[in-house]
């Protein structure tokens, strides 16, 4: 199953804090993953990253992988200059108050491989 | 990263790129003062004061390939996550200093891992460059001048097998031994205080 990552927002009520631009982008895949050095090796190409991180360097992994979308978990907040960042780069990030382990857990229910 | 010596094989790679001909390379660990910190100092062209003032950013890079650049971005995430920071001053022209620093006991630091294999990647990789490397464990220090193995070697290379392993071992073996030397120092004490 296919999914943008406005569809997925709605879905679950998850906030877009950054990239509205490109909401229309499509999820094919997940990763889970908070050590960023293991996130740019493993993660695969238009992947929705689930993460704690909330920092300007996500921006970056998901840039250089080519991410779909970032989702916070834990209900944590997206630093401003990350927010801008991701703006310009347009990735979209979502802001979610559940734990990773219950965001990956909806992924999986609604069948994002 | 999972091993803080791979954070420092890739912030020695900038200093190679930055086209230094002598590095020096730092590790200490003081347990009993909480402290960690890791120090690269090199010769090369050095960072503008522009170019300074956004280098953790990971948006900067002087990489041409992508437009992204990681390194010291990371290591500074890493600092900070274990109640430290990342320093780094450069004068163009003369050279660049990285110090990071992060409390000893932090529950989020990594270990600093294969330290003996990844200087042995450098020294083997760049023979060109005069890499010193400084390993202090409380008030014990180990010293490598990698030139001054070179010259004893007098032309065979550190990629002979059994030269490779003489290597690994005697990094190993030395960082082993400041331990033990503190240890021991540390039993002289408690044994004097029993008296």
């Amino acid at each position: 199953m296919i999914l943008t990552v406005k569809e997925l927002a709605s879905k679950f009520d998850w906030e877009i804090v950054a990239g509205e631009n490109a909401i229309n982008n499509e999820i094919e895949c997940g990763f889970v993953g908070d050590l960023l050095s293991v996130v740019m090796a493993k993660a695969e190409e238009k992947c929705a990253w689930i993460t704690i991180q909330s920092h300007i360097n996500i921006v970056a992994v998901a840039t250089l992988v080519g991410m779909s979308c970032i989702i916070i978990t834990e209900g944590y907040k997206l630093d401003l200059d990350a927010q801008q960042k991701a703006n310009e780069e347009n990735i979209p990030i979502l802001s979610s108050k559940c734990s990773s382990y219950e965001a990956v857990k909806r992924l999986a229910d609604i069948g994002i491989k | 990263m999972k091993e803080l010596s791979l954070h420092l094989l890739d912030i020695v790679q900038n200093s190679v790129r930055g086209k230094a001909d002598k590095i020096e390379i730092s590790v200490l660990e003081k347990p009993d003062e909480n402290l960690f910190e890791m120090v690269i100092l090199d010769n090369g062209k050095g960072i503008s004061r522009e170019v300074l003032q956004t280098v953790k950013n990971p948006f900067t890079t002087s990489r041409t390939t992508r437009r992204v650049g990681l390194g010291l971005p990371l290591l500074d995430d890493t600092c900070s996550m274990c109640n430290g920071r990342l320093n780094i001053e450069s004068s163009e022209g003369i050279g660049t200093k990285v110090m990071a620093v992060m409390d000893y006991d932090h529950i989020d630091r990594p270990p600093l891992g294969d330290i003996a294999t990844t200087l042995m990647g450098l020294f083997v990789s760049y023979d060109n460059i005069n890499f010193i490397y400084k390993h202090i464990y409380n008030n014990e220090e180990f010293i490598m001048d990698i030139n001054e193995i070179r010259q004893i070697l007098d032309g065979v290379p550190l990629t002979t097998p059994d030269v490779y392993k003489w290597s690994i071992d005697y990094i190993n073996d030395n960082i082993k031994e400041l331990k033990n030397n503190n240890d021991k120092n540390l039993t002289i004490i408690s044994s004097d205080n029993n008296k």
